[in-house]
């Protein structure tokens, strides 16, 4: 079970600004943010509000140009390359909008990817990558490539993917964008099961029926936290 | 027509607008086409071109297998050389043959104009010219009247390359004089151009009746003398008659020629040795080219360079493949586009082969410039280092076809596929490949790995060839010559060309070897009739007094005529009894000197010194030449030369001393003294030339040119093909890193370190060399194999050349993955995820 006390990421000012030849776009102004072990927050907004970068930043996948940025209580804003890889691999899980399978790889192969970069040995991988894929339903298709499925059947790998190595944070961004409505659903119920057995999912939309699957939602625009819902809601 | 035209012009645009691509695949083919050039130049010079004469199909070369007896004058296959007298018993047949020629090159002295030149001459029967059918280009060629009567007819015809050179192409030397081996000839004519005998590599200046032949080479007249083989000799068949049937034909007259010849010899009668010398048949073989002999010395050595070539060519021709697959794969929009508007695979195949074509029509004239320079440098490098005359840089009509043909094959090899594979696309799934929400699916790029699993494979091919010709030219530089070349040089004089006698030309060399032991720095002087290390022999059988003579015995013992000193000043180290002596006269008791081989091969169980030896053999042969001393072998004619028997004479008791080199050890670098040989010489006689004055060290060089050049060209096109394979392996792992660039980013998301993506990046070329090594190094040892005539001390299963040929291909490869790695590493998981 969860200590929903426990912090697990706490951001304090933190902001993000492109520089390009001559213009400086602030992606993301003065965000504080906590997000506690067990919670599913949602980040929602309109497009090019800030909610991709919130989310690489929260990811690890980029750096904040400033403020704080505390993940597990370790502070993250500044970690080496390397460091942020290990704790990408190990801490979190990504679901992306385009599924973002590797082409070559079975589905099999595209799970066990993240603990193959960790050195899990190969029985503890089967162990694992056989239980992911049997929590989201898709055990049975163990050695087809991405290209012989369904977009719902790719994101419900995708989505073993990411918790396959038990991460302290599921983080989803637009998981149904590339989806059609029913098996949108499908994949937000899956997030919701996941998330009643304990996962903290974290998920960047910009559909507010997916966003009230989730509960507590943060609104974004231009770069800022405009409003936080704090109530759970059942969804559409 | 029009929309050919029109093809061509979008194909222009094309090349232009892709200024990198158009570069580099010019170059490659360019590199690749102009090597093949060069090479097939030298391989048609040598081993296509057939005689510029009539009916060259006609012509066949005799050869007689079997034991010689006498003196053999041979460059090459004894079997080949027959006496005069047997050359006119053989020529008598008029059943099968229209006629049958013979001729001998012989060193000229041609003194003309004021000035003497050191030429070649070739003596020929009278019907020569009449059986090839080779007509005068203005004057006459000689005729069967010129050749009937010995010295009769001291007339001369010119050849149009000497005419041309010496002469300026001047009409006006009909009925002129020139003084020949010091004997006055007449011109009566110049033979027509692009005639240069009937032997590649060799380019008579001069043409001389065979009666002549005493003039021309007065130490030995031979002509009479059914025991002294010295002719090449062809025939032209009778029209409708097969080669088998004019090899019937001759045999049946060869029989009677051969017990004419026993009747000379002193053969024990009814023993093995009469037997096989009777049983003995002539081999008619094809001679549209002439004699073959250059063909069979340089024959598999070309092949073999040939055969490397056209690898470097399927390589760069590869690379380019590789270079129009990605283009391809960059413009499948523009294939989707055409598609869609109506365009038919066909057409489009058309387009994309046009643009091929005009690529390789770029290569090819640029690689047509590079081969002639190629051809300059190898042409040079022949005739100075190889001594092989009428091997010229000319593009000549052959060249130009063959170079056309490899453009156009380059131009279907690298554009074919590529085209094919580019227009068999359907326009859905070009339209599906750009909306991919996975990563390049599987198959996508793998004929693009084979094919640099080809190159890769054909690359070791090539380095195993370089490597395993290195190693030969390796081991033979670090033979032991048994002589040491250390501050030696030589020089030649031929004193029977300036009219000396034997008696005046022993006392010469006496004088000259004393005056160059006077001159200041020389440490010792030493002289032979045979040069060292020039692929020259001089043989004859010997008899040794108390052995019993074995019809097994191989009594055929080379040997040479050297002067006292010739042992200490060639660094030859005496093993037993003495050297020569000013006291070894031709009044003295005659002697020789053994080296180690012939003492063990004669006298296995008791000391050679004091034993005498007979040359000769039959039972009135004289044991009357002692044997005074034991040398340790030492490489005579040819640094690859297994040790063999071998002895020496003092050229004072020898006699027929048709020429002379000299051997000049001094303190410091012997060219310093060069000029002064020159001087100490023409202070002896100013009308004597000197030839061949250089290092031995450059002797040793020269009879290594072959290797040298093998090996030179053979680790160039190793070289190149490593280069062109790097090219090619980096061409495709920089695709797949820009193709793989989502896959990579993902990779990287999910936790994949720097070094789990270099691994990525290592894996793809691993595989590719794995692939290629697998199919290469078999090949490679095959081709070892085929050229194992051509190593030494090497053999086709030698390992460290595998391993050597394998390093490199590997440290090419990780060369060339070195910035696609690194690429791979710095993606940057955001940049490339946006790609969705």
């Amino acid at each position: 079970m969860t200590d929903a006390t426990a912090t697990l990421i706490k951001m304090e000012g933190v902001k993000k600004v492109f520089y390009t030849d001559e213009v400086e776009t602030h992606a993301l102004s003065e965000i504080h943010l906590e997000i506690k072990k067990g919670q599913y927050i949602s980040i929602a907004g309109p497009s090019g509000c800030g909610k991709s970068t919130l989310l690489s930043i929260l990811g690890l996948l980029d750096s904040p140009t400033g403020g704080e940025y505390m993940l597990n209580g370790q502070p993250v804003a500044n970690l080496s390359i390397s460091e942020r890889t290990r704790i990408r691999n190990r801490e979190i899980g990504f679901i992306f909008q385009a599924f973002n399978l590797i082409g070559d790889l079975t589905v099999y192969e595209n799970v066990e990817l993240p603990l193959t970069y960790r050195g899990t040995s190969a029985a503890e991988r089967k162990q694992k990558v056989q239980y992911a894929l049997e929590r989201v339903g898709m055990a049975h298709r163990l050695r087809h490539y991405p290209s012989q499925l369904s977009g719902g059947q790719q994101q419900r790998v995708a989505v073993a993917r990411a918790l396959v190595g038990d991460p302290l944070i599921l983080m989803a961004d637009e998981p149904t964008g590339n989806l059609d409505s029913k098996n949108g659903e499908a994949v937000m119920e899956l997030l919701r099961d996941l998330h009643r057995n304990g996962a903290t999912v974290c998920m960047v939309t910009h559909d507010q029926r997916y966003a009230n699957f989730a509960e507590r939602t943060i609104h974004l625009f231009d770069g800022r936290i405009v409003e936080e819902t704090q109530e759970a809601r059942v969804g559409a | 027509m029009h929309t050919l035209w029109q093809d061509v012009r979008y194909g222009l645009r094309m090349l232009a607008k892709n200024p990198g691509f158009t570069l580099i695949a010019i170059l490659t083919l360019a590199l690749g086409i102009g090597a093949n050039t060069a090479i097939f130049s030298l391989l048609n010079q040598v081993l296509l071109r057939r005689l510029p004469v009539r009916n060259p199909e006609e012509l066949v070369v005799l050869k007689s297998p079997g034991p010689k007896h006498g003196h053999v004058w041979s460059d090459g296959d004894d079997s080949e050389i027959f006496s005069y007298p047997l050359y006119k018993g053989l020529a008598k047949n008029t059943k099968v043959f229209d006629g049958v020629i013979a001729r001998y090159e012989f060193s000229a002295s041609i003194a003309s104009r004021g000035q003497t030149d050191r030429g070649s001459g070739e003596l020929v029967t009278g019907n020569y010219f009449e059986v090839l059918g080779v007509q005068p280009a203005f004057g006459r060629v000689l005729s069967p009247a010129d050749d009937d009567v010995q010295g009769a007819h001291p007339v001369v015809v010119l050849s149009h390359a000497y005419w041309t050179r010496h002469f300026g192409g001047d009409a006006g030397v009909l009925n002129q004089t020139i003084l020949v081996n010091n004997t006055e000839m007449t011109i009566v004519g110049v033979a027509q151009a692009g005639f240069s005998g009937i032997q590649v590599g060799q380019m008579p200046d001069i043409f001389v009746p065979m009666t002549m032949k005493g003039q021309m080479t007065p130490i030995r007249n031979g002509l009479d003398d059914w025991n002294d083989s010295f002719l090449a000799v062809l025939a032209r068949r009778k029209p409708g008659v097969s080669l088998e049937q004019a090899q019937a034909g001759i045999n049946a007259d060869y029989p009677g020629l051969l017990e004419q010849q026993t009747a000379t010899l002193k053969m024990r009668a009814g023993g093995k040795d009469e037997k096989e010398f009777l049983g003995k048949k002539i081999v008619l073989s094809a001679g549209a080219q002439g004699r073959t002999t250059a063909q069979r010395d340089s024959g598999p050595a070309l092949t073999a360079l040939f055969a490397m070539v056209a690898l470097v060519l399927l390589i760069a021709c590869t690379n380019v493949a590789n270079l129009l697959l990605a283009k391809a794969a960059a413009r499948q929009r523009e294939f989707a586009i055409r598609s869609a508007l109506g365009a038919t695979p066909g057409r489009m195949m058309r387009q994309l082969l046009v643009e091929s074509f005009l690529c390789a029509l770029g290569g090819g004239i640029l690689g047509l410039i590079l081969g002639s320079w190629i051809m300059n440098i190898l042409t040079q490098a022949i005739v100075s280092e190889a001594g092989v005359r009428g091997i010229t840089a000319q593009v000549d009509g052959s060249v130009l076809a063959f170079a056309g043909a490899a453009t156009v094959a380059s131009a279907l090899l690298f554009g074919l596929i590529p085209a094919w594979r580019a227009t068999r696309t359907g326009v859905s799934q070009m339209m599906k490949d750009q909306g991919s929400t996975t990563s390049a699916g599987p198959g996508h790029v793998r004929f693009r790995k084979f094919l640099v699993a080809g190159q890769v494979a054909f690359t070791l091919l090539l380095l195993t060839g370089g490597a395993l010709f290195s190693r030969t030219l390796w081991n033979l530089r670090q033979q032991n010559l048994g002589l040491s070349t250390e501050n030696l040089i030589t020089f030649s004089i031929a004193p029977q060309l300036s009219g000396y006698d034997e008696a005046r030309t022993v006392a010469l060399v006496d004088q000259l070897r004393q005056r160059l032991t006077g001159v200041p720095g020389v440490l010792g002087v030493g002289s032979s009739q045979i040069p060292v290390l020039t692929g020259t022999d001089m043989g004859t059988n010997i008899t040794v007094e108390g052995r019993q003579n074995l019809d097994t015995d191989d009594r055929h013992v080379n040997f040479d005529a050297v002067s006292p000193g010739y042992f200490s000043t060639m660094r030859v180290p005496l093993l037993y009894g003495r050297e020569f002596n000013a006291g070894d006269t031709a009044n003295s008791t005659k002697v020789a000197i053994i080296n180690d081989a012939m003492a063990k091969e004669f006298f296995a169980n008791r000391n050679p010194i004091g034993v005498h030896l007979a040359m000769g053999s039959g039972d009135a042969i004289k044991y009357n030449i002692e044997i005074v001393g034991v040398v340790k072998g030492a490489k005579e004619s040819h640094v690859r030369d297994a040790d063999r028997p071998y002895f020496y004479r003092p050229y004072s008791q020898f006699g027929k001393l048709f020429g002379m080199s000299f051997y000049v050890r001094s303190q410091q670098d012997p060219l310093l003294i060069a000029s002064t040989l020159q001087e100490t010489v023409r202070g002896t006689d100013a009308n004597l030339p000197v030839y061949d004055l250089k290092t031995v060290q450059r002797v040793v060089d020269e009879d290594l040119f072959a290797e040298r050049v093998i090996a030179t060209l053979s680790a160039a096109f190793g070289g190149l093909a490593a280069l062109l394979s790097a090219l090619g392996i980096y061409g495709v792992l920089a695709y797949l890193v820009v193709q793989r660039t989502r896959e990579i980013g993902i990779r990287v998301a999910l936790g994949a370190a720097a070094g789990h993506v270099r691994g990525l990046v290592f894996k793809e070329v691993g595989w590719m060399v794995l692939a290629g090594a697998l199919v290469g190094l078999p090949l490679a040892y095959g081709l070892g194999k085929l050229s194992e005539s051509l190593l030494y001390g090497v053999h086709a299963g030698d390992v460290p050349v595998y391993a050597a040929a394998l390093g490199i291909i590997c440290i090419v490869a990780l060369a060339a993955c070195y910035i696609p790695s690194r690429r791979a590493t710095r993606i940057d998981p955001i940049v490339a995820l946006r790609y969705e």
